[in-house]
């Protein structure tokens, strides 16, 4: 990163043109949906979820948090949001070619058993129960091929969107891709990671050449490995977000051709609200355009951005041509920005 | 004529040099130091022969006394051969005091050693070190002459050094003050005795744990080797001193070191030095507003983290400051020089400042 001089980055001008075969595509259809379980501070303090004192996360911003409960579960999560997407841009089951399943936890991947395994093999066979196939099946979306997103953290979603982007670039026969995020705490675990709330959400997003909500401008992530042992470099890793998330978003914006001054609204992660003032003002952003959904939700591994994104597009304060920019960082490390522009 | 030189704050950094370089002077027939502990008393010699071997140790006279005490609790006298010069250095230089220090000894020691000069040293020059710091929050232009109050202080550390010169400027006899940039290594070779604020924050910086720090494009650092100070007191003492107090800035004027510059080059040198910031693994920090890093103090002390407190401290003791540029005229002190401050070439000097500072783990080993 260089302080002294403005960037004019002429490997970022070239990646422009190279990528505005990208523009053609964008975001159909959007939903993102949270458990209608609510609990607050006090309940989790009571249940020994916290890891910092009640009153710093009051200070921090948070004051509820949405889990999973029995009747609304990892697969109510999945299934309910990529209902939502599909009946949203009006895409049939059958219209959709590639889904992708993101999940930042293992197990998320993995649908629970029915019935507890009785038998070595069958606990062993039970771990290849994938979601994803579980998803296609109950979609019937048999015309898709279906592949998985992990080892993201918070970032799983946005890795599904850039692969789901660059297969519409690639293939041309491709028509729809639903992505589709889900990540819920197990039950009993901490809801604070380094500072944060968790919440359980879930969300979907098609990819499509048409009928597009958002056309997609720019993607840059940025990967530190280094940062690979959280519970090791969880300082480290508090340290490096703000000046590499400057980074990557400087990048990103270069990508897309834009200032910081073009973006019209920014759909923030639900991590810490100043934590967003922050970020704004050392990326030259302007923090009055951070767009919040109405509800505290806390942070969700995989949906932030879309609960948000969602919000915005419900609210028609986003206007064609605006310029949305959505940012998140997912534990192994991952830094990733996205700019879509509102058609 | 031969001199009798007295000074406090000899095992401070700056005094340190100072010492050391006081002993060189042709003319010096005593230098008395003034220390608190007797573990000091005996090993200042090594350590100013250290420093400079042309230091003349044999003219060094160490006595055991406490600068907040009445009399600087002094056992014994010390007036012969009769003082010529009293250098008041002593001061405490922690930006942040969870008792009452800055009170105790930048003011009341201030206070004390200066009653203690009009008992028995009365004709001699005084040269009083004080600081950049103790124009506080003014903004603008700041004369060599004495401060206004300012409207307020970033700290309690700055409105102790003011109240100091006050009181210097009460005093009778020759007197000068000289307000001090933060020293931060020597020009031949980067290095530094008893490290303070700039190297903490450096150390915090290579190792991956300051994400901001305040400032934009226009903030200007005010950097000066050691030498600056040093050779400046050599000439004053030489240096006819009008019977009016004297001001001078040991300042860069109008060269001060711009912020984003001075990070940019502490990563091009951490990045040659180790493999995470040459991988780019490890990212400089980031420029961020004044609101801005208050907004990351609050979230720092709601999350009461005990690693980033204590990163925030050694922060809180250097940059707040740069919040309110300021420009220092240099006139008197340039003259003081011969006509030009002496000021090496910023980049070439810093780097020797780091690869001390990375030779030295910040000053832990020097």
């Amino acid at each position: 990163m260089n302080f002294s001089a403005e960037t004019t980055n002429l490997d970022c001008q070239a990646t422009v043109a190279s990528a505005s075969s990208g523009n053609q595509v964008g975001l159909r259809g959007i939903a993102a949906i949270l458990p209608p379980r609510t609990r607050d501070l006090d309940d989790l303090q009571r249940g020994g979820l916290l890891v910092s004192d009640l009153s710093a996360l009051n200070q921090l911003g948070f004051e509820i948090v949405h889990t999973c409960d029995p009747g609304h579960d990892v697969g109510w999560l999945a299934l309910e949001s990529a209902r939502l997407a599909m009946s949203r841009s009006a895409v049939e089951s059958a219209e959709i070619d590639v889904l992708i399943w993101a999940s930042a936890l293992s197990e998320t991947h993995v649908q629970s058993p029915e019935v507890e395994a009785r038998m070595p093999i069958e606990e062993m066979l039970g771990r290849f129960h994938y979601r994803a196939s579980w998803l296609q099946e109950e979609l019937h979306l048999d015309n898709a091929r279906v592949t998985g997103v992990a080892q993201q953290g918070c970032a799983g979603m946005f890795s599904a969107l850039s692969v789901g982007h660059a297969l519409l670039v690639s293939e041309p026969s491709l028509r729809n891709i639903l992505c589709v995020g889900v990540d819920a705490l197990p039950e009993g675990a901490p809801r604070e990671i380094l500072y944060n709330l968790i919440s359980d959400a879930g969300c979907a997003v098609i990819l499509s050449r048409e009928n597009l909500q958002c056309r997609w401008r720019s993607f840059h992530q940025v990967s530190k490995g280094y940062y690979w042992n959280i519970a090791e470099k969880q300082k480290e890793i508090i340290a490096s977000y703000f000046p590499t998330s400057r980074a990557v978003i400087r990048e990103l914006l270069c990508k897309a051709g834009i200032s910081a001054a073009d973006v019209r609204w920014i759909l923030p992660t639900g991590v810490s609200k100043s934590s967003w003032d922050i970020l704004a003002n050392i990326a030259s952003l302007d923090p009055g355009r951070i767009y919040r959904a109405a509800a505290n939700f806390g942070h969700t591994i995989a949906a932030d951005n879309l609960l948000n994104l969602q919000s915005l597009l419900e609210s028609e304060k986003a206007l064609p041509g605006d310029r949305l920019l959505l940012f998140t960082y997912g534990f192994g490390s991952t830094w990733c920005g996205l700019i879509l522009e509102k058609v | 004529m031969s001199e009798h030189i007295f000074l406090t704050g000899a095992t401070g950094a700056i005094g340190l040099p100072l010492a050391a370089r006081l002993l060189c002077r042709p003319a010096l027939e005593r230098l008395t130091v003034i220390a608190r502990e007797a573990n000091s008393a005996a090993t200042l010699p090594t350590i100013l022969k250290r420093i400079d071997r042309a230091s003349d140790i044999t003219k060094l006279r160490v006595v055991i006394g406490d600068i907040t005490q009445v009399g600087i609790g002094l056992a014994q006298r010390v007036d012969q051969p009769p003082i010529t010069a009293v250098i008041h250095g002593a001061a405490f230089t922690k930006f942040r005091d969870p008792g009452s220090q800055w009170e105790e000894v930048n003011v009341t020691g201030t206070r004390n050693v200066l009653r203690w000069r009009e008992t028995n040293c009365p004709d001699a020059r005084l040269i009083h070190l004080s600081t950049l710091c103790a124009a506080g929050e003014t903004i603008g232009s700041i004369p060599e002459a004495p401060l206004e109050e300012p409207e307020s202080f970033v700290n309690g550390y700055e409105a102790s050094k003011w109240h100091a010169e006050q009181i210097a400027q009460g005093t009778g006899g020759p007197l000068a003050i000289l307000r001090l940039a933060t020293v931060v290594g020597r020009q031949s070779d980067g290095s530094l005795q008893r490290v303070g604020a700039f190297h903490n924050v450096l150390r915090w910086v290579y190792r991956g744990l300051l994400p901001l720090v305040p400032g934009d494009s226009h903030t200007r650092v005010e950097l000066i080797p050691t030498e600056y100070v040093t050779e400046g007191v050599d000439r004053l003492l030489d240096a006819p001193l009008p019977s009016a107090p004297a001001f001078y800035h040991f300042s860069r004027g109008g060269s001060a070191i711009p912020l984003g510059e001075l990070i940019d080059l502490c990563a091009a040198r951490f990045s040659r030095e180790s493999e995470v910031w040459k991988r780019g693994r490890v990212e400089a920090p980031a420029l961020a507003s004044i609101s801005a890093f208050e907004e990351f103090r609050r979230s720092v002390v709601a999350s009461r983290d005990l690693l980033f407190t204590q990163v925030l401290e050694s922060v809180d003791s250097f940059l707040p400051e740069l919040f309110f540029p300021k420009q220092f005229s240099t006139k008197s002190t340039a003259a003081l020089f011969g006509g030009h401050l002496p000021l090496p070439d910023w980049k070439e000097w810093m780097e020797r400042v780091l690869d001390f500072s990375l030779r030295s783990d910040f000053g832990r080993h020097p």
